[in-house]
């Protein structure tokens, strides 16, 4: 026997038990703050779930969630598959300046044409005037931190094919333009694939030059920053050591605007004053500061305006957007279609009639939400 | 259940192991069936009764042959229905829903409906096995074995079940009832279930992730030959990673396996990668086909009639689809012309041309073996042309990132590594090996860990055998 050969035999039996009596005996975590995701439960045992196989995959799941050092072990796949060239393993760059950035938009062109049919027939069925703001990705915008390696952001192509499907029927506002004029400056997060305050206040400002109206200058607006903030981007990516990031809330102290937040699920209608719910800058994810995050609909109300209401159907990146209207419309609902399913929009409209539609989404949910095809 | 899971690694192992290992000797044969089954039946327990059926007959016809060992019409009687009723099974299961398909296809006017049978997994690599094992006892090469658990143990023996090797009942008889397992051979075991976990897991599926991108993309030549050359290192590292940590698993029981693959992609012709690639199926067919069938022995005609046989088999047996009977000829006409016309030339050749020219030909070959739609194969065979211009077009930088490993799996699949530990293993550091082998393969556990708990791309690609 060749004593050299224990140690192998050691380790190799000591990681194997180990593994799996700490996967077994550990408490039960349910969700992984670092991850932003539930942890798969512990898989049920039926008869039916055991013949069709939906057991023994949730054992693996189970298994993958619950391994000790989990979040370790998956930054080290991240971090080992970085060193080997591969960056991006996991649908996240790691750029220059440790910035992340989501993996192109991969546009399945019959999605797209749905989306903007649905788009286009739902503001021109409702007579209203429409705009839409269609939000380039980061890696569109943000050239100059991108990875040496990458593959080729095909945002211009893809916003000018929605531009002419939408032409004669949704106003355009141009946002990808002055995004690069701007892009020296922070207008997407380090580590989240959404725009910053300044970001979202350049997108507004385009937004109401296009309308021939004047937006509130820089200046009007009082800024605190929040730092520790770890985005999407980072909790997707699994390179754990890239620097939290920091969140800047554009208040606006002239104006007072009451917030009313509705979900379809019976949840509680929360009503404030402003549109910052600042309590929620103490979790990790700092971004439902804005509008408290997603809801099938938020209404801001601000009677003191003497401007029209406006209805914005939208994806997240109106959460932090949105709120610079408050000073223009005098009353604002806003409908996430992903949580709006009980009723059409269009009923919703003919109850709660408005004057103007506007639609924000970034380049993704256009190319490939399918909930979108829902508007009606 | 695959080896690359954390349910294999983490749950069924080590308790399969410590069960093992405390249990006393003679109840270990019984345990191993146990644990294979429920290898077997994990992810679809629909087919065990598939394997169980299949154990008994040719558990049976081996004892009936067996008896009537003085009464040849007998035991040839016997014979004939084991094999008949094993190729039965695996033709029903296998082939019949494409037979019915093609045909349907054929004769739209018939009106068929075409079945659609669920293949039970490993049925190929279990069928093999026990028809050998039927030929054997008739042959009178081995003696039919007496005890149901052992017998079906060794059918079901959970390493070898569901990817090969395919083990001969003779390779194995002698470890059944006894066998020693030492801290040596465990060590050994260990040492390979390391290298093929990280063979699967850290090579085989990155490169099976970039040939899917490569293949949805609309590359030019260059890309479209880079995409099948990580189509051929995904099915080489994850094949030979499967038969690695079988043989290896088999060792921390204390069996032996074959091997079943020896450097293929550095064979100097055709022929010589057939002699490395899944060593235990061409040896099959040359066992029980080929041979059988006459061989090489009655002239030319005859023998390149056989090695037609064979090679359409061959293809066959991998997949029940046109395109992997196209692939078998592929290697029918390869192999015939090396026989006939420029084997001898390549002996000739310096052995860097042999190299270049088999390696071109097998990575062309697995082009036709990765579609089986005729028309998106066409499609890629013309990109690989110049169909769609020279460059690597929008897969660029996918290529680019994937260059490192692709160039890291080149070099692993030729036998440089194994060159060099021996030159070290003579050498004045030789006492240092042991620790840093024991150090690089713990990095390949945790790394192949990391990696499966990621939960990236982790395909099965034999559910077609």
């Amino acid at each position: 026997m060749d004593k050299r050969k224990l140690p192998l035999v050691i380790l190799f039996c000591g990681l194997l038990a180990g593994g799996s009596l700490l996967t077994f005996l550990l408490p039960v975590k349910d969700f992984s703050p670092r991850e932003k995701r539930y942890l798969q439960p512990l898989p049920r045992l039926t008869p039916d779930r055991l013949l069709d196989g939906d057991f023994t995959a949730d054992v693996e799941k189970y298994m993958a969630d619950h391994l000790p050092l989990r979040e370790e072990l998956v930054g080290l796949s991240a971090y080992f598959e970085l060193a080997a060239g591969r960056n991006g393993s996991r649908g996240v760059y790691l750029g220059r300046e440790e910035r992340l950035f989501l993996k192109p938009v991969e546009a399945e062109e019959r999605d797209l044409t749905q989306n903007l049919e649905a788009l286009g027939n739902f503001a021109q069925a409702s007579g209203l005037p429409a705009s839409i703001l269609a939000v380039p990705t980061a890696g569109a915008v943000q050239t100059g931190q991108l990875p040496a390696v990458h593959r080729p952001y095909q945002d211009a192509q893809l916003l000018e094919t929605i531009r002419q499907g939408l032409e004669g029927k949704i106003d355009w506002v141009e946002l990808l333009a002055p995004f690069s004029d701007l892009r020296q400056e922070t207008l997407y997060y380090r580590t989240d694939h959404h725009w910053t305050s300044q970001g979202a206040y350049t997108a507004y400002a385009a937004f109401m030059e296009e309308k021939g109206a004047a937006p509130l200058p820089p200046s009007a607006f009082r800024v605190s920053q929040r730092e520790g903030f770890y985005g999407t981007c980072y909790a997707k990516s699994g390179y754990w050591g890239v620097s939290p990031d920091t969140v800047e809330v554009w208040e606006n102290p002239a104006l007072s605007v009451r917030v009313t937040v509705s979900d379809e699920d019976g949840g509680e209608t929360a009503v404030q004053d402003g549109p910052f719910f600042f309590d929620r800058l103490d979790e990790a994810d700092k971004y439902p500061v804005f509008l408290n995050g997603n809801h099938s609909l938020v209404r801001l109300e601000n009677p003191e305006v003497t401007g029209g209401r406006l209805l914005v159907v939208k994806d997240s990146f109106a959460h932090c957007l949105v709120p610079f209207f408050a000073a223009h419309y005098s009353r604002i609902d806003m409908i996430d279609l992903r949580y709006f399913k009980k009723q059409r929009l269009s009923d919703y409209l003919r109850e709660n009639p408005c004057d103007e539609l506007l639609f924000v989404y970034g380049l993704d949910s256009l190319c490939t939400d399918k909930s979108l095809r829902w508007l009606g | 259940m695959t080896f690359a899971s954390l349910v294999f690694l983490y749950l069924f192992l080590p308790l399969v192991l410590l069960a093992y290992y405390l249990l006393p000797r003679r109840l270990r044969n019984g345990l191993l069936l146990a644990a294979s089954l429920l290898f077997y039946g994990w992810g679809e327990p629909s087919f065990l009764p598939v394997i169980l059926f299949s154990a008994f007959i040719n558990y049976l016809f081996g004892r009936l042959i067996e008896r009537y060992r003085e009464r040849p019409g007998r035991a040839r009687l016997f014979a004939a229905l084991a094999v008949g009723l094993d190729l039965l099974l695996l033709a029903v299961f296998k082939y019949a829903g494409f037979l019915a398909g093609s045909l349907a296809a054929l004769l739209p006017g018939l009106g068929m409906t075409v079945p659609v049978i669920p293949l039970p997994l490993g049925i190929s690599f279990y069928t093999f096995q026990v028809v050998a094992y039927v030929a054997d006892v008739y042959r009178r090469q081995v003696t039919a074995q007496k005890s149901f658990v052992q017998f079906a143990a060794f059918m079901s023996f959970f390493p070898q079940l569901i990817a090969g090797p395919i083990v001969r009942y003779q390779d194995i008889q002698e470890q059944l009832p006894v066998r020693r397992e030492t801290l040596d051979r465990f060590a050994d075991g260990v040492r390979l279930l390391g290298v093929g976990l990280c063979k699967k897991v850290l090579v085989a599926n990155p490169m099976g992730l970039l040939w899917e991108t490569v293949k949805a993309s609309g590359c030019g030549a260059l890309g479209a030959w880079a995409g099948a050359a990580a189509f051929a290192f995904q099915i080489y590292f994850d094949f030979s990673g499967y038969s690695d940590m079988a043989r290896g698993l088999g060792r921390l029981f204390g069996f032996e396996l074959p091997e079943n693959f020896r450097y293929p992609y550095a064979a100097r012709s055709v022929t010589d990668f057939w002699r490395r690639w899944h060593i235990t199926l061409s040896g099959w067919f040359r066992d029980y086909v080929y041979i059988p069938l006459g061989g090489s022995r009655r002239g030319l005609g005859r023998t390149l009639c056989n090695l037609l046989t064979v090679w359409a088999l061959t293809g066959l047996w991998h997949g029940a689809s046109w395109n992997f009977l196209l692939w078998g000829l592929y290697y029918f006409v390869l192999l015939a012309a090396e026989k006939l016309f420029w084997g001898r030339l390549l002996d000739r050749l310096p052995a860097a041309a042999g190299r270049v020219y088999t390696l071109a030909a097998v990575v062309f070959g697995w082009v036709l073996f990765a579609f089986t739609d005729f028309p998106a194969m066409g499609a890629y065979i013309a990109r690989m042309f110049g169909g769609a211009g020279a460059g690597a077009g929008t897969a660029g930088a996918d290529l680019l990132s994937f260059l490192p490993l692709l160039l890291a799996a080149g070099l692993a699949s030729l036998p440089l590594g194994q060159r060099l530990y021996g030159r070290l293993a003579a050498g004045r550091a030789a006492c240092l090996l042991p620790a840093a082998e024991t150090v690089v393969l713990l990095l390949f556990f945790l790394l192949s860990t990391a990696a499966l708990v990621s939960q990236s791309y982790n395909p099965f690609l034999y559910f077609r055998f």
